[in-house]
């Protein structure tokens, strides 16, 4: 009884967030003390929809930047993993992958201003991308690193000595066992990137309004409901990423 | 000429930046760069081990341990007591669910559950608890960071467990447990002395990476933080962008010793601490 109580407890926790975003999401003139007994609507979703309110831009935005992000860290970091495993010995290239990875986004952000400001990337779509790919380029080989064992090395030399290019290598060796790992690095960084806040308002400069910007605006701004509809618009892909994803690791599909 | 392009590239997109917004940062703290630079100088320095800085950093620091150490507890204990109904495919699942959350929603979330006009203070309003906002206790951007705290776990807690939940099987932890029952261990003995240090073994590193990742937290306690002390990046951007141009060299200087204490850290962490698990 008291497991089931626990249970109930902790899939409520975690489900009460989604209720509280589309309550809102749905809700006007919410005033204090009233709990339910205020007006209903659905203006704020056609505002979305009519793009009104400017969030339906911003997730077109939020989407362009993202997919860029993830399709450029995935590819470069898959063939940069690649031969920073093969052609060096010091595990001191795998660490200091991690540097722009663990320092803080916002903070990274702040140091890297300048450079921004010069180059005339603050406050573009451009400069955003670049500043968010320092972040998930590095994660990408972090990711990949592990990938690169003896046996992936073996199957390329057994592809080379058959004749095979190097295009044959990616085709018939590395690719079919890399798919998952590719499809779960995409992922990833389409997320760090759909989740980014701190180094996108500050190099952005406010400019470059993502949905992630556009809640904090609408909390700034004391608007409980639009916030919560960028709320709402912003977890829809991580939960779709999130069905596909498990689908492809528990089907076990692809092989790693 | 591939072997060498990529490496290179590696250099010139992770390394270089990095390399170089820490060396611009540190000599704009030290008076080598910037319009109102007075030349060298240490100030800016010493400074940081005198005020805010020390206080924003063991108040991060505080709040990332507290955090982990919350997230942890409730992870290991629903590991020791919960794990077999786990494997009911519907709970599985639900535990993915708070993954999907980006921190400045799940930031929202909590100022709007537990903030004086929040859900909770209007439920306890509508049974008759408290008369008004004022009576209702402060959760969120109070001096000590219970907001923060709580998102933290609404974050950590369920990546942990999934953590625990695969070490647990992948080190055959259930199998040990049946050995030590036939040797005639109790249960405490079998759970602290035989699991815990398995699990923690493996947690650590991930462990260590949250607390730096929660220490460094930006999007959560700009919503639920209060105004001083504050989280690192949140005084860092503070003292950027306020409209005393004097601070600017001291956040720069805050930058560059946060930025090498994450650095410091992880090296250690997968240099020293990696070497020495391997022996």
């Amino acid at each position: 009884m008291t497991k089931r109580i626990a249970l109930t407890v902790l899939a409520l926790s975690f489900l009460i967030p989604f209720g509280v975003l589309i309550y809102l999401s749905v809700s006007t003139q919410w005033y204090y003390p009233s709990l339910i007994s205020h007006p209903f609507t659905l203006s704020n979703w056609q505002s979305f929809l009519d793009g009104q309110s400017g969030v339906f831009k911003s997730t077109g935005l939020s989407l362009f930047i993202s997919l860029m992000v993830s399709t450029i860290a995935t590819s470069s970091g898959f063939f940069i993993s690649r031969s920073l495993v093969y052609h060096t010995k010091s595990r001191w290239w795998l660490v200091s992958a991690y540097f722009p990875y663990v320092i803080a986004p916002v903070v990274l952000a702040v140091m890297l201003n300048f450079y921004f400001l010069q180059l005339g990337l603050s406050g573009t779509v451009f400069g955003v991308m670049a500043a968010q790919l320092l972040i998930t380029l590095p994660y990408a080989i972090i990711l990949f690193y592990g990938f690169w064992n003896r046996n992936v090395r073996n199957l390329e030399n057994l592809v080379g000595t058959l004749g095979g290019s190097f295009t044959d290598k990616v085709r018939h060796a590395i690719f079919p066992l890399a798919k998952g790992l590719l499809v779960v690095c995409f992922f990833q960084c389409f997320l760090i990137s759909w989740f980014e806040y701190g180094l996108t308002q500050f190099i952005g400069t406010g400019k470059v309004e993502t949905l992630t910007i556009m809640v904090y605006r609408f909390v700034a701004e004391s608007n409980p409901y639009l916030a919560a509809l960028a709320g709402t618009v912003l977890i829809i892909p991580p939960i779709m990423l999130l069905i596909v994803n498990r689908k492809i690791i528990f089907k076990k599909e692809w092989s790693f | 000429m591939a072997k060498k392009l990529l490496p290179a590239l590696f250099i010139l997109f992770c390394l270089v930046p990095l390399g170089l917004s820490l060396g611009y940062s540190f000599l704009y703290s030290i008076g080598g760069a910037g319009l109102l630079s007075s030349g060298f100088t240490l100030q800016n320095w010493l400074e940081l081990f005198q005020g805010e800085f020390l206080q924003s950093i063991l108040y991060s620091l505080w709040i990332a341990l507290v955090s982990a150490g919350l997230a942890l507890g409730l992870a290991l204990t629903f590991l020791f007591t919960l794990r077999q109904q786990m494997n009911q495919p519907g709970i599985y699942r639900v535990l993915f669910l708070p993954l999907t959350i980006p921190p400045i929603v799940v930031a929202f979330v909590i100022f709007q559950l537990y903030s004086g006009s929040g859900i909770l203070s209007r439920v306890l309003n509508q049974t008759g608890l408290i008369n008004s906002t004022q009576q209702f206790p402060a959760l969120v951007q109070d001096p000590y960071g219970i907001g923060i705290v709580l998102a933290h776990v609404f974050i950590a807690f369920p990546f942990f467990f999934l953590v625990l939940l695969n070490l647990y099987q992948h080190e055959k932890l259930g199998e040990l447990e049946r050995v030590a029952v036939s040797l005639g261990a109790d249960k405490n003995t079998i759970r602290f002395r035989v699991q815990l240090p398995i699990l923690m073994k493996g947690l650590f590193p991930i462990l260590i990476l949250y607390i730096i990742f929660f220490m460094g937290a930006y999007d959560i306690p700009l919503l639920l933080g209060q105004s001083s002390p504050q989280m690192i990046s949140v005084l860092i951007l503070e003292k950027l962008q306020r409209f005393n141009l004097g601070d600017i060299p001291v956040a720069y200087s805050m930058a560059v010793l946060y930025a090498l204490i994450c650095i410091v850290t992880v090296s250690y962490l997968l240099l020293i601490y990696r070497k020495k698990e391997a022996v």
